[in-house]
C-alpha cells in the first residue's frame, strides 16, 4: 500500500499542474467511541499541504482535487490519534478516529464528543483529563464548581454536591459511565461515591436533559466518561503521588491500559488519606477522610461491527464531619450555633470519629455496541450497583450507626440510533430501572427512610432534522414508575404503601450555525420528577435536628401539625415536580477568543424543598425542626465565559453566573440558592521553557457575593424565648443570615519534562477567613484556610 | 437460527425481570428499640424521715412529635429539711420499658448531673448551683470510677419557705471530656429540665 500511495503521489504531482480541480474527496469523520461526528477535524491530502479542509458540523469534508482515484489523506483532531487512510474520489468515505488517551484534549473537543442525540441543543461544558488529574483529591462537586453556572453545596470539607442553575440533589442526574449513579441521593449531606480520577472527562449538561436521560435529569446531568480503552495501543499508564498541607493529606494513584487488535484493558486505583483540616484560625476537628477506589475494564471486538465492554468500579470512603456541627441535644446545638468559634477544637489528628459516614459503592456494567452500518447503531447496556451507607452520630449509642442502608440498583438500557435520510437522524430507546432499598437492623432508632422497591420503565425518541445551517431536535419520552414502600411508624407499628407516577416529557431544540464562528442553541423542554423517598418519608432526629417528610406530618382540624401516623400517598396532596425550562446559548469562537453565554428560565410546579418550621421542646432541650414542603418556584439566570489569547503564551478567562429564584406561590425567596460569583484566570503556557518541555502557571482570583436573596433570619433563641411564632403559614426563614461576600485567590503551576510532571496547586492563597453560604458548616465554623497541594505525575 | 434463539432468550430474561420487579412488595424494616429516648424523668426527694416527694417531667413522644412538648410537675418541699435526691429515667417507647439510668451508671465516667436553683433556696448547698459557675457548691453523694462527682445521688437541705423558686437539672454527656474542671458547657446535653420549686412550712 505504501508503494501504491507513493506512486499515486508521484503521479498526482506530475499532472496536477495542468488541471483544474474536477474531482472531490468526500467523507465523514466520526469518533470511534461515541460514534458522534467530529466537527472541525483537519483533513489534509498527503503531499499537498494546500489541499486541506476542516470537517463541518456534521463531520463531513469535501476537498477538490485534480485527479480521480484513490489518494492518501491524513486526518488530525486534537484529542484523537492522527490517522492516514486512502480514499477514492467521488465516493463518500467513513473514517473513525480513536481517542488519544495521552493527548491533552481541550474542553471544547470533549464537549463535542458527548453531544449525543437529545442534547445537541443544550448547553454543555466539560472538564478534561488534564484538569481532573491536576485536582487529585477533588470531589466531583468541587471540580464541577469550575464551570460557570455550576456551583456546589457542601456539608463540610468532605461532602459536596453539584448545583446546576440552582438545582441540586436528585434533580441532577449523575451518569457514571452511562448509568444513573444509584446512591442515597437525598439531603445535602450525601455526595456521589465516584472517584473522579477514574474518569476520562466529566461533562455538565445545563438544562432539562430529561427527555434523553429521564426524570432524574430535571435540572441537568453530570456525565462522567471512563477510560476509552482504545485498541492497538501499547502498554501505557500513569502514576501519581501527592501531598497537601491543609489536613496533611497524602494521595497516590495508578492507571494502566493496553490495547491489542481485538482486545483492550484498563485498570486503576487511588488512595487518599487526609487528617483534620484547618480554617485560618483554628483546627476543624474531625474533618479527615479516607478514600480507596479500584476500577478496571475490558473491551472486546467480537466482530468488526460488534464491540463488548465490561467495567467494574469500587469505592470506599470514611468521611469525617465537623465535630462541632452536632450536639446530642438541641441545647448543645444552640450553643454550637451561637459560638463564634467551633465549641470543640482539638489538636490535629488523622482519626475519624463520630459524626462520620462510611460508604461503599460497587458498579459492574456490560455494554454491547452493534454497528449495523455506519449510520445505524444498536446499543445494549446493563449495570448492577450496590451502595452501602452507614452514618454515625454523636449519641449515647455512638457505636451503632444511626443510618444503615443498602441500596441495589439494576439498570437495563437499549437504544437504536438511526439515520432515516440525509437530513433526519435520531435515537429511540428504552430503559428499565429497578431499585431496592433496605434498612439493616440495629440502629436503635425508627428508620430515617423506609424500605422500598422501585421500578421504572421508560421509552424515548429523539429525532433531528437538518435544514441548511440549522438543526431542529424533537424529543418525546414516557416514564412509568411504581413504588412499594414499607417502614415503621414512630410507635414502631409497620406501615406500607404502594403508589405509581407516570408522565410524558417533551423537548424541542434548535441549533443554528449563524456563521462559521457563531452558534446559537435554544432548547425548550418539560421535565418531571416524582418525589423521592426521603422527601416523602424522612423521619427523626439526625445530626441534631429533626426532619419530617411530606407524608410524615399533616395539619389537623385546628391547624396544628401532627405526626401520629404516616399519611398514605392517595390521601395526601403530594404531587410530582413538573418543570418547564428554556435555555438559550450563544457561542462565538474567534481566532483569539471564545465567548459563550447562556440565559435560562425555569418554572417548576410543586418544587420540593425543606425548611425550618420551628423549635420543639423536648426533655433533651429545644430541637430545631425542619419539614419538607412544596411550592411553585421560578428560576432565571445567566452564565457567561469569555476566553481570549493575549499572546502565544498568555491567555485570560473571565466568567460569572447570576441566578434569581423565587417561590412564586408565596412570593418569598427560596433557601440555599447560589449567590453571584465572578471569577478570572490569567494563564501562562509555554512549551520548551528552560529545562522543561512545558510550563503552565495560572492565577485564579474569584469573588463570591453575599446572597442577598436569602430568607430572613430568625434565631433559635428567638423562637425558644417566644419572640417569634412559627407555623406553616409563616414566611420562610433561616437560623442565620447569609455570610458576607468574600474574595479568594487560587492558583496553580505545572512543569513537565519527558515523562515527569510536577504540579503545585494553591487554594485560598491569602488564607482568607470566609464562610460559604452553601456550606452547611457555615453555621459552626469558618471554611478552609490555605491549602498547598504538590503532586508528581509520571506518564509512560 | 441460533442467533434468533439467543435473542429470544434475552427477551424472555428481560421480560421476567420486568414482571418480577414490577410486582415486588417491600417488606417493613425490623422493629427497632428506640435507645436514645427519655420519656419520663422523675426527681425523687427522700427526706430523712422517709417522706418521699416526686416531680415528674414527661414527654410521651420522646421528643419525636412534630409538635412535641413535655409536662413538668412542680416540686413541693418542706422548709429546713434535708432530702436525698435520686432519679428515675425511663424510656417508655420500648417494650419492656427501659431504665436508662442503668446505662448512665455504667458509663459513670462520661456523665455528670449539674444543678441550678434560685439563689439561697437551700441552706446547703448555698449559692445557685454549678451550671452557671462549675465551682458552685452541690452536695454530691456518688462518684465515678475516677473519683469525680456523678450526681445520681445528691443531698439538699431546704432554707425557709418560698413559692417562686426554680430547680434546673442538667445531665451532661461528656465522653472523653469529663475532668475535674469540666463544666455543664462541655460535651453534650442528655436532658435539661427546669422544675418550679415551692418550699412550704
Amino acid at each position: 500500500m505504501v508503494l501504491m500511495t507513493a506512486l499515486y503521489l508521484f503521479l498526482g504531482n506530475g499532472v496536477a499542474m495542468a488541471q483544474t480541480a474536477n474531482f472531490t474527496l468526500d467523507g465523514i469523520v466520526y469518533d470511534a467511541e461515541s460514534k458522534a461526528p467530529l466537527v472541525g477535524a483537519i483533513v489534509t491530502v498527503l503531499g499537498k499541504q494546500d489541499h486541506r479542509a476542516a470537517t463541518d458540523q456534521f463531520g463531513k469534508f469535501s476537498i477538490p482535487v485534480f485527479t480521480a482515484g484513490p489518494q492518501e489523506i491524513q486526518i488530525t483532531y486534537l484529542g484523537f490519534k492522527p490517522i492516514k487512510v486512502t480514499i477514492t474520489t467521488d465516493k463518500q468515505a467513513t473514517i473513525q478516529l480513536e481517542p488519544d488517551e495521552k493527548s491533552l484534549g481541550t474542553v471544547e473537543v470533549r464537549s463535542e464528543r458527548i453531544r449525543s442525540e437529545g442534547t445537541k441543543s443544550l448547553s454543555i461544558e466539560s472538564i478534561d483529563r488534564e484538569t481532573i488529574s491536576r485536582n487529585q483529591t477533588a470531589s466531583l462537586g468541587t471540580i464541577l464548581g469550575n464551570i460557570q453556572g455550576v456551583t456546589f453545596a457542601s456539608f463540610g470539607s468532605n461532602i459536596q454536591l453539584p448545583i446546576i442553575h440552582g438545582l441540586y440533589g436528585n434533580r441532577i442526574l449523575i451518569l457514571n459511565n452511562g448509568f444513573k449513579h444509584g446512591f442515597q441521593n437525598w439531603g445535602s449531606d450525601h455526595a456521589p461515591e465516584i472517584d473522579i480520577q477514574s474518569a476520562e472527562s466529566i461533562s455538565v449538561i445545563k438544562g432539562a436533559a430529561a427527555v434523553r436521560f429521564g426524570p432524574d435529569a430535571l435540572g441537568g446531568a453530570v456525565v462522567t466518561e471512563s477510560h476509552g480503552m482504545p485498541f492497538n495501543s501499547r502498554l501505557s499508564g500513569s502514576a501519581v503521588a501527592g501531598f497537601q498541607t491543609n489536613g496533611r493529606g497524602f494521595n497516590t494513584g495508578l492507571n494502566l491500559s493496553e490495547g491489542y487488535e481485538n482486545f483492550s484493558w484498563h485498570v486503576g486505583g487511588n488512595f487518599n488519606i487526609v487528617g483534620d483540616r484547618h480554617a485560618p484560625d483554628y483546627m476543624l476537628t474531625n474533618t479527615g477522610a479516607r478514600e480507596y477506589s479500584a476500577y478496571g475494564g475490558a473491551k472486546f471486538k467480537i466482530s468488526e461491527n460488534l464491540i463488548a465492554k465490561a467495567n467494574y468500579s469500587f469505592m470506599r470512603q470514611n468521611l469525617g464531619i465537623l465535630r462541632a456541627s452536632i450536639g446530642s441535644s438541641g441545647a448543645a446545638l444552640i450553643r454550637n450555633f451561637e459560638a463564634d468559634r467551633p465549641v470543640i477544637i482539638r489538636d490535629f489528628s488523622y482519626d475519624i470519629n463520630e459524626p462520620n459516614q462510611f460508604v461503599s459503592h460497587h458498579l459492574a456494567s456490560l455494554k454491547l455496541d452493534w454497528s449495523i452500518d455506519p449510520d445505524n447503531h444498536v446499543s445494549f447496556r446493563y449495570a448492577f450497583q450496590s451502595n452501602g451507607r452507614q452514618e454515625f452520630d454523636v449519641r449515647r449509642n455512638a457505636d451503632l450507626p444511626i443510618i444503615d442502608l443498602t441500596l441495589t440498583t439494576q439498570d437495563i438500557q437499549a437504544d437504536y440510533s438511526h439515520k432515516l435520510s440525509d437530513r433526519i437522524q435520531g435515537i429511540v430507546g428504552g430503559q428499565i430501572l429497578i431499585q431496592s432499598n433496605s434498612n439493616n437492623p440495629g440502629t436503635g432508632i425508627t428508620p430515617f427512610i423506609p424500605n422500598y422497591e422501585g421500578f421504572r420503565v421508560s421509552m424515548f425518541l429523539v429525532e433531528t432534522l437538518q435544514r441548511g445551517n440549522s438543526e431542529w431536535e424533537l424529543g418525546l419520552r414516557y416514564d412509568y414508575e411504581r413504588n412499594s414502600v414499607a417502614g415503621r411508624e414512630r410507635t414502631q407499628a409497620p406501615f406500607s404503601d404502594n403508589f405509581s407516577f407516570s408522565n410524558f416529557t417533551a423537548a424541542l431544540g434548535y441549533v443554528a450555525q449563524v456563521n462559521p464562528s457563531t452558534t446559537f442553541r435554544s432548547n425548550i423542554g418539560t421535565g418531571w420528577r416524582p418525589p423521592n423517598m426521603a422527601e416523602l418519608y424522612s423521619f427523626g432526629q439526625h445530626e441534631a435536628r429533626q426532619l419530617f417528610g411530606l407524608l410524615r406530618y399533616f395539619e389537623d382540624a385546628e391547624g396544628n401539625l401532627q405526626n401520629d401516623r404516616v399519611v398514605s400517598m392517595a390521601e395526601s396532596s403530594v404531587e410530582a415536580e413538573q418543570s418547564y425550562k428554556w435555555v438559550n446559548e450563544l457561542e462565538i469562537r474567534g481566532e483569539k477568543g471564545r465567548f459563550s453565554t447562556s440565559v435560562y428560565a425555569n418554572y417548576i410546579a410543586n418544587f420540593i424543598f425543606w425548611r425550618p418550621i420551628g423549635v420543639v421542646g423536648t426533655l433533651r432541650g429545644p430541637m430545631p425542626t425542619y419539614i419538607f414542603d412544596q411550592a411553585n418556584a421560578f428560576f432565571t439566570g445567566v452564565d457567561f465565559t469569555y476566553e481570549w489569547q493575549h499572546t502565544t503564551n498568555w491567555s485570560s478567562k473571565i466568567g460569572g453566573s447570576y441566578i434569581w429564584s423565587q417561590n412564586v406561590e408565596r412570593n418569598e425567596p427560596l433557601i440555599n440558592q447560589p449567590p453571584i460569583n465572578i471569577n478570572y484566570e490569567l494563564a501562562f503556557d509555554k512549551r520548551n521553557l528552560g529545562p522543561f518541555d512545558r510550563v503552565q502557571i495560572a492565577l485564579q482570583p474569584m469573588y463570591t457575593f453575599r446572597q442577598f436573596q436569602a430568607p430572613r433570619e430568625v434565631s433559635i433563641r428567638d423562637i425558644i424565648e417566644g419572640n417569634v411564632t412559627i407555623n406553616l403559614e409563616s414566611e420562610i426563614f433561616d437560623f442565620l443570615a447569609p455570610p458576607p461576600g468574600y474574595f479568594l485567590l487560587n492558583g496553580f503551576a505545572k512543569a513537565e519534562k519527558g515523562n515527569l510532571g510536577l504540579s503545585l496547586q494553591v487554594h485560598n492563597a491569602l488564607n482568607t477567613r470566609y464562610r460559604d453560604y452553601l456550606n452547611a458548616m457555615r453555621f459552626f465554623a469558618d471554611d478552609l484556610g490555605r491549602n498547598i497541594q504538590l503532586s508528581i505525575h509520571y506518564k509512560f | 437460527m441460533n442467533k434468533t434463539n439467543k435473542l429470544r432468550q434475552l427477551w424472555i430474561l428481560i421480560l421476567s425481570i420486568f414482571v418480577f420487579a414490577a410486582c415486588t412488595e417491600a417488606e417493613a424494616p425490623e422493629e427497632e428499640n428506640e435507645t436514645e429516648i427519655f420519656t419520663d424523668i422523675e426527681l425523687i426527694f427522700t427526706a430523712e424521715d422517709g417522706t418521699v416527694v416526686r416531680a415528674l417531667a414527661e414527654d410521651p413522644t420522646g421528643g419525636l412529635g412534630i409538635n412535641a412538648s413535655f409536662t413538668v410537675q412542680p416540686i413541693t418541699l418542706k422548709a429546713n429539711t434535708t432530702y436525698t435526691l435520686t432519679f428515675e429515667m425511663l424510656n417508655r417507647l420500648v417494650t419492656p420499658v427501659e431504665d436508662v439510668q442503668l446505662e448512665i451508671a455504667e458509663e459513670d465516667d462520661e456523665h455528670q448531673v449539674f444543678f441550678e436553683f434560685t439563689t439561697n433556696a437551700f441552706s446547703s448547698p448555698t449559692g445557685n448551683g454549678n451550671i452557671q459557675n462549675r465551682n458552685g457548691a452541690v452536695n454530691y453523694l456518688d462518684f465515678d470510677r475516677n473519683g469525680l462527682p456523678l450526681g445520681l445521688r445528691t443531698s439538699w437541705t431546704t432554707a425557709g419557705p418560698r413559692t417562686d423558686a426554680t430547680f434546673r437539672v442538667w445531665l451532661a454527656h461528656q465522653p472523653g471530656v469529663k475532668t475535674a474542671t469540666s463544666s455543664a458547657q462541655d460535651g453534650d446535653v442528655d436532658w435539661d429540665i427546669t422544675f418550679p420549686l415551692t418550699i412550704v412550712e
